[in-house]
């Protein structure tokens, strides 16, 4: 059994008050260690909620089988209005724990329980909740699980193995998680504690998964990481060590997945992609596929027979945080080791040069569009991001597109918490690939994109970029005076214009908008050097709003892609050799 | 700091001493001179701005924006003729070429005007020469629009259209200076031209160039096509804050000239640029991503205007053009400027009847 786990609370109980009759048992498929039956939910012994602590911290873990997050789900049926569940807690001191009604209607937050030391019973009324609809279908009691890190963290998961995953992306060449080395614990690293205890600012953080020693009939590993709650990315590297017994520390070769190391990421919503450069993009919640293919012994380590001895490891995978980044909070987990690794081809969707990064096809209503169109700097008066067929496809580009409506600002903002400062900006920055990403911009020569005003003023908006510089992330902005080609689909006019203080688009105007990486340039803060590339993907992209200036002005934002033709504009006395409507195929779609 | 001027020294600094004598003779008082000479001298009852100097053969069609009247704040387009004698231009005397009208979108002012010769249809009549000038329909500075005039000479009658060709909508871009400052090159010499043209609009300040076809001027063709000029390359006193407005434009082959005026203008009276800038690019790069303007000269200012005497040169230069022929091309081998010079009293810093214009020579490699 794990030593380090010192108190057990399992959910022994749920007594549930019924209003309508009997309970029926209904297990969830996604959630197969729960067994329901009358008058109480049962919960097996290897699927509990599990806590481990020191005295200043601990760490809440969830069994694989459920939702893998910091918490468990479980399933209700006829559940009423109202639930007692019973909890021992078996540690010495309380804790607080969340419980969510989850109905048919939505997720709805019930106020924060403590759990004292011994058995408790925790009495959760939906009356309580203002608005409450639905039914209730399922109960999440969710951990307040800031787990500090303090040194070199070891989960042994093996007492923890839950059985299946339910996370299965289903691609080609991924198999199902193995079950005898599976650690569904969830950390959240919490940098800004870090710094309070024993590592500072720019170290780095080790955290250990413990594997097998015998990982040769696994061609990888994987794990479930969700960066969403700072929104900033996170650069870690990973590790194998080899055992050498004539070495003074029994440790062999030292593996590490390079920077140019390929790996899949499988975000919860959207279409999965190929990441590098050790890098867990802002706002990604997903499960991420690493090989051990692409492990390398760095220079500054010894090399013994220089081949990676699956079958002799010290029975760990490490991860070591770069502290540098600044602040971070993750949550990890779902460790696994994986029998089979494939390599994610990108589908990409092209149109004559244009390649798309996001032609909005893949969101199925708002609620999915703004989960990948995230908007950033809470100070600032918000927009609205709204998927919409585009209402003039047989002009512009065809199909799902957003409508995004700059608003007033808020008349009480919050102040942010960094600055404290609480007057808003005035700006929004609507951002791509907050969910992670990396498009491959080889061999293309700019950025465009579909956009149609639909007032009749003009406006502008910033447009950015991120690529990577030796696993850090550059910025790139339109420079000031850059030049970028309006092509206006309705009226069939090609033009020129200058850059600003932003992209400025004509009132009216409904077509593309083309812009060579030539017009760009590194913002002023920018800090990380080095002369711009296709090589390395882009990472990350955003336009910024000027939301306060241009309220009350609705545009169509679609079809953001990269193209690879030069071209000029074609106008009544000059005819290039290539112009925008020959490179997209000849035609205004 | 500028000496006050005093008529005693402006007469001391006359550089005609027969156009003086013809001046006085006339009853006008000259106006004062801080610098190389004034090209014409149309006294300190009347303002000499925006020129558009046009030669063909030994004719020099000096055509700028004054006003109408002695001492009225009005405007009108005149035109004077030069004669090259002695190596030196003479104008002969001011004729009013185009007047506000009676109502309408340029019943206010017109002012900033170009010519360009070619074939243009209207209504029947066959026409050689083109006018393009800046309207506004009050006394604003607002809303400013660009029409056009046709004429079978250069020296007139024009026969305006009647409606503004490049228009200016102030619901769109906001209650503003609106668009102007037109400049005109031929493209085939006959109805096809190349109008280049200032924007000043809520949110910024630029120049805009549209291909025209005006074969009929009854519709013309090709100004919704207008696209901004790049300002890559030019240079203005603010960093990164370069304000590319009221510029004259020629081209030489394949090659387009500018004179803009130099940014930011002055912060006191005459709130009006101190320096004009001439720069060159390829015509084929203004259809690029990567067009970008290559500085002839940075700056022409106080120091290249002093003249032959002992005078501080003209502290404000602005709102010029490259001497050109009919058709757009730069006149002689090396681009030739009219400048908009002015003086001003140093206690009430009136400057309006004392602008006048200057042509300024330099040798660039064009």
């Amino acid at each position: 059994m794990k030593k380090s786990i010192k108190f057990l609370a399992v959910l022994m109980s749920a007594a549930v008050l019924l209003q309508t009759g009997s309970l029926q048992a209904a297990a969830s498929e996604s959630a197969p260690d729960v067994s329901l039956t009358e008058g109480k939910i049962t919960y097996s012994t290897s699927g509990g909620l599990f806590m481990t602590a020191t005295e200043t911290t601990y760490n809440v873990w969830s069994p694989a089988g459920v939702t893998p997050y910091y918490g468990v789900a479980l399933s209700l049926e006829n559940a009423g209005s109202e639930v007692n569940v019973e909890i021992t807690n078996e540690n010495s001191f309380d804790q607080t724990l969340r419980f969510n009604f989850v109905t048919t209607t939505g997720t709805y937050a019930l106020e924060n329980k403590t759990v004292v030391a011994g058995k408790n019973t925790i009495n959760l009324q939906a009356s309580s909740i203002d608005d409450f609809s639905g039914e209730i279908t399922a109960l999440e009691v969710i951990g307040d699980a800031f787990f500090c890190l303090n040194g070199v963290i070891v989960v042994n998961g093996v007492e923890n193995a839950a059985g299946e995953e339910i996370w299965t992306p289903g691609e080609d060449g991924y198999t199902e998680i193995k079950n005898d080395a599976v650690s569904s614990s969830v950390y959240l690293v919490d940098k800004n504690r870090l710094q309070g205890s024993n590592l500072a600012s720019g170290s780095w953080y080790p955290v250990t998964f413990k594997t097998a020693t015998d990982m040769s009939d696994c061609e990888g590993f994987s794990f479930y990481i969700d960066t969403t709650i700072e929104g900033k990315d996170v650069y870690f590297n990973k590790y194998i060590q080899e055992l050498r017994a004539e070495s003074a520390d029994g440790i062999g070769e030292k593996w590490y997945a390079p920077d140019e190391g390929a790996y899949n990421c499988y975000p919860e919503t959207g279409a999965p992609f190929v990441m590098t450069g050790n890098l867990i993009p802002a706002y990604f919640k997903g499960r991420v596929v690493v090989p051990f293919n692409t492990f390398q012994i760095p220079d500054w380590a010894e090399t013994y027979n220089g081949t990676l001895d699956l079958n002799n490891t010290d029975g760990q995978i490490g991860f070591t945080f770069d502290g540098s980044r600044g602040d971070f909070i993750i949550g990890l987990s779902g460790f696994s080791l994986e029998e089979k690794v494939g390599v994610i081809e990108n589908v990409s969707v092209t149109q004559g040069d244009i390649t798309f990064i996001d032609d909005m096809s893949s969101y199925t209503d708002s609620t999915t569009a703004n989960y990948s169109w995230r908007t950033n700097w809470s100070l600032a008066s918000p927009c609205t991001v709204e998927l919409v067929q585009n209402p003039e496809p047989s002009v512009g580009a065809i199909g799902n597109a957003l409508r995004i409506t700059p608003l007033d600002a808020p008349k009480n903002p919050e102040p942010d918490p960094a600055t404290g400062n609480s007057t808003p900006t005035g700006f929004t920055a609507l951002e791509l690939f907050p969910s992670g990403g990396s498009f491959d911009i080889s061999g293309s020569t700019g950025i465009t994109f579909f956009v149609k005003n639909e007032k009749n003023s003009p406006f502008y908006l910033n447009c950015e970029f991120d690529i990577m510089q030796e696993g850090y992330r550059q910025r790139w902005a339109v420079k000031q005076y850059g030049r970028y080609t309006l092509y206006d689909t309705v009226t069939g006019t090609q033009k020129l214009f200058n850059a600003f203080s932003g992209i400025y688009v004509p009132a009216n105007f409904c077509g593309w908008v083309r812009i060579d990486y030539s017009q760009f340039t590194n913002p002023s803060w920018e800090s990380v050097a080095g002369d711009f590339n296709t090589d390395s993907g882009l990472v990350y992209f955003v336009i910024n709003i000027e939301t306060l200036r241009f309220s009350g002005h609705t545009f169509i934002f679609d079809s953001l892609g990269v193209y690879s033709e030069k071209t000029e504009v074609k106008t009544q006395f000059y005819t290039p050799e290539k112009d925008i409507v020959s490179a997209i195929g000849g035609t205004a779609q | 700091m500028k000496k006050i001027f005093t008529l005693l020294l402006v007469s001391l600094l006359c550089l005609s001493a027969a156009a003086c004598s013809e001046q006085k003779k006339s009853g006008v008082t000259p106006k004062p001179v801080d610098g190389v000479a004034l090209a014409f001298d149309d006294g300190t009852d009347y303002y000499s701005v925006a020129p558009s100097f046009i030669v063909e053969d030994e004719t020099m069609y000096a055509y700028y924006t004054s006003n109408a009247t002695a001492k009225k704040r009005d405007s009108a387009i005149v035109l004077r003729k030069g004669t090259l004698k002695n190596g030196k231009w003479e104008f002969g005397k001011r004729q009013v070429l185009l007047t506000v009208s009676d109502s309408g979108w340029d019943a206010g002012s017109v002012t900033d005007a170009d010519v360009v010769k070619g074939s243009f249809g209207y209504e029947g009549t066959t026409y050689s020469y083109l006018m393009a000038y800046q309207g506004c329909a009050d006394k604003s500075e607002r809303n400013q629009q660009i029409g056009f005039a046709l004429s079978v000479s250069p020296e007139g009658p024009f026969v305006k259209i009647p409606e503004p060709v490049v228009k200016y909508d102030p619901a769109v871009s906001g209650y503003t200076w609106g668009v102007g400052q037109p400049s005109l090159i031929s493209e085939d010499e006959a109805g096809k031209i190349r109008l280049y043209y200032s924007v000043g609009e809520e949110l910024y300040t630029y120049t805009m160039t549209a291909e025209l076809d005006c074969s009929d001027c009854s519709d013309i063709k090709g100004v919704d096509g207008a696209f901004m000029m790049p300002i890559e390359g030019l240079v203005d006193g603010v960093r990164n804050e370069t304000i590319f407005n009221n510029a004259g434009f020629a081209r030489k082959g394949e090659t387009l000239f500018v004179v803009r005026d130099y940014n930011p203008v002055a912060t006191i009276e005459p709130l009006v640029a101190t320096a004009v800038q001439l720069a060159s690019m390829p015509i084929k790069d203004t259809y690029s991503n990567e067009g970008e303007w290559t500085v002839v000269d940075e700056r022409i200012n106080a120091l290249d205007l002093m003249g032959e005497t002992d005078l501080d040169g003209w502290q404000r230069v602005y709102s010029s053009s490259v001497i050109k022929d009919f058709y757009g091309n730069v006149a002689g081998d090396s681009p030739e400027l009219a400048l908009t010079v002015t003086s001003f009293d140093e206690s009430t810093r009136e400057y309006r009847y004392y602008q006048g214009i200057i042509i300024y020579s330099s040798e660039y490699d064009a």
